[in-house]
């Protein structure tokens, strides 16, 4: 009996790994915390100091549509600094690849989960998933090589251009959000489409009435991962969309977005000068939208989940 | 039961199953009126639910699986190649073991079929809606909440939910696999009451490997071992007074 109790009040080897375990990834928690963190107040202390320590209007830098950083306005006695040209080109490479993305990702998604799930297995996941892995430079290559010649046969100019770079976009944007509506549609359990199917729903019916439906909250979550993709990625837009900071007039005239112009301007202006300054502003707000982006799809996973 | 003659709804004859090479099922002979309750009892793995889902062509969907013998449901031949699956399983419908409401509301899961269906008039949805919930006996609960989602139910109240979806169809023989396996006790008791009503207007194969359930609601029995129909007749004498020496160890609890 007393060996019994002395045995009980002792910690035994398992709890003691326990708390170690449980120590060690605690540490790593806390070290990726205080990272994020400390990104955080970087770029938001050197994004702000561009409207308190250099007095910039915000709304002008949202709004305004010249920008030139190196040039003094004579009116504001302030340089160009508009930064619209670059948000709208940001948002629109990004809304209009997803648009032309979406439906692509969920017919082939259809296709591998639903319609020759052999095939789909054997075939299109290895090739989805070397997709993914594709570095950008990659595609950006291919863009600058291929696509910007063919734009600018067929529409004149330069070829560089936001439709250059939506095509781009798309390219790279459509594994990711296949493979992540592949999985949802993956999850859609078994039992939906055996009742959907046994209560006599044909097979595509059953597809659109039941799968598609349940798999929504899923597909919704997929493309908001390939707009924030397609939103920060840098390096494939910036080598077809042609880099000039002017309000896009036209599909086909070269654009910018914010990561083109953070990525070309940033090895070429000096620490805490306005011209630096700016472009810290212009990363915070592209680390504002990839929070966005982060709400949105954890919104839409609660709604999901409560249905 | 009476003895009374009654009419055939489905017959089957050599009913024989293959999962690719494997032979699940040894030639099933089982005939099942128009009305009443057959159960299909036998311990795990002796092959019911693979004759139930013979019987409604399930086994389609799966890739390997090979049916052979003669399916005779109110005179058209099941296995037939003529044989629409999509109108066949309107008319026999059928009920899983786990509860399974789609992620809709609780009005868009039972009027699910109909919609399939193209029935657009909301009168007629209504009505339909109402008559299901009341035969599956769930209405009274359910009814102010006909809009919210089928999955913030209880589970013996989806349970009942998905045999309303399967009622809408007015189907001519419902299947049902398990049904209350997955429920707590009292849950599964509504569903037999549920079904003690249906009873009287459908004709009904359940699965179960509750033997006192078998012995609660139905009429007929079968017994299944590995693949065989050992024996079949009306419950009583399957439990009372079984002709077979399989059938007499397992309903005295000797095995399974
Ligand atoms: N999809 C399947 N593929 C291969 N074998 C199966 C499959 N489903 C069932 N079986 C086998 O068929 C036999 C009968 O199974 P089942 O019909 O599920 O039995 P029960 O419903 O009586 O428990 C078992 O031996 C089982 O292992
Ligand atoms: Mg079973």
């Amino acid at each position: 009996m007393d060996n019994i109790t002395k045995k009980l009040m002792q910690r035994s080897e398992s709890t003691r790994k326990d708390t170690i375990g449980r120590a060690i990834s605690m540490t790593a928690l806390i070290l990726i915390a205080i990272v994020v963190v400390s990104i955080f107040v970087f770029v938001l202390s050197r994004g702000l100091s561009t409207f308190y320590k250099d007095g910039v209007n915000v709304k002008y830098f949202l709004f305004g549509t010249t920008w030139n950083p190196s040039v003094t306005d004579p009116a504001t006695k302030k340089p160009y600094i508009g930064a619209l040209p670059m948000i709208l080109g940001s948002f629109l490479v990004t809304f209009l690849s997803a648009i032309v993305a979406t439906p692509f990702a969920i017919g082939t998604a259809l296709f591998m989960t639903e319609i020759a799930q052999k095939r789909g297995a054997k075939i299109m996941q290895p090739i989805v998933e070397l997709l993914v892995g594709i570095p950008s430079v990659v595609y950006g290559f291919i863009g600058l090589t291929v696509v910007v010649p063919v734009i600018r046969t067929i529409a004149g100019g330069s070829g560089f251009g936001i439709l250059s770079g939506t095509i781009v976009l798309f390219v790279m944007i459509l594994p990711t959000i296949t493979s992540m509506t592949v999985d949802t549609l993956k999850s859609v359990p078994r039992h939906y489409r055996e009742s959907a199917l046994a209560i006599g729903a044909t097979r595509w019916q059953m597809i659109y009435k039941v799968v598609l439906r349940a798999a929504t909250p899923g597909i919704l979550t997929a493309i908001v991962f390939g707009m924030a993709r397609a939103f920060g990625e840098a390096l494939a837009v910036q080598m077809v969309i042609g880099n000039a900071a002017l309000m896009p007039h036209s599909l086909t005239t070269p654009a910018s977005t914010l990561t083109s112009v953070l990525t070309m301007g940033i090895g070429n202006t000096v620490m805490g000068s306005l011209q630096n300054d700016v472009l810290w502003t212009l990363a915070m707000i592209l680390l504002i939208m990839s929070l966005v982006f982060n709400l949105i799809v954890r919104a839409i996973g609660r709604r999901g989940a409560m249905k | 039961m009476t003895d009374k003659q009654e009419k055939t709804i489905l017959s089957t004859r050599d009913v024989r199953l293959w999962y690719g090479q494997k032979e699940a099922l040894h030639g099933i002979d089982l005939d099942f009126p128009n009305k009443g309750i057959t159960a299909l009892i036998g311990p795990s793995g002796s092959g019911k639910t693979t004759y139930l889902r013979a019987l409604n062509r399930m086994h389609d969907l799966e890739d390997g699986v090979t049916v052979t013998g003669s399916f005779n449901f109110n005179g058209t031949d099941i296995y037939a190649p003529t044989t629409d699956t999509v109108d066949l399983r309107k008319q026999i419908g059928m009920v899983f073991q786990q509860p399974n409401p789609f992620p809709f509301s609780i009005y868009e899961n039972v009027i699910f079929g109909l919609r399939l269906d193209g029935v657009k008039d909301k009168a007629i949805l209504d009505e339909a809606v109402e008559r299901s919930l009341k035969q599956a006996s769930v209405w009274d609960e359910v009814k102010d909440d006909l809009h919210k989602s089928a999955l913030g139910l209880s589970g013996g109240q989806q349970q009942r939910v998905s045999i309303a979806r399967v009622l809408a169809m007015s189907p001519d023989l419902l299947l049902l696999d398990e049904p209350t396996s997955a429920l707590d006790p009292i849950s599964s008791r509504n569903i037999e009451e549920t079904l003690l009503k249906l009873r009287e207007d459908y004709a009904m194969i359940i699965v179960t490997h509750s033997m006192s359930q078998a012995s609660r609601i139905s009429d007929r029995t079968a017994f299944f071992l590995s693949g065989d129909l050992i024996e079949v007749d009306q419950t009583k004498h399957i439990f009372l007074n079984p002709q077979k020496q399989e059938t007499q160890d397992y309903v005295s609890g000797r095995f399974g």
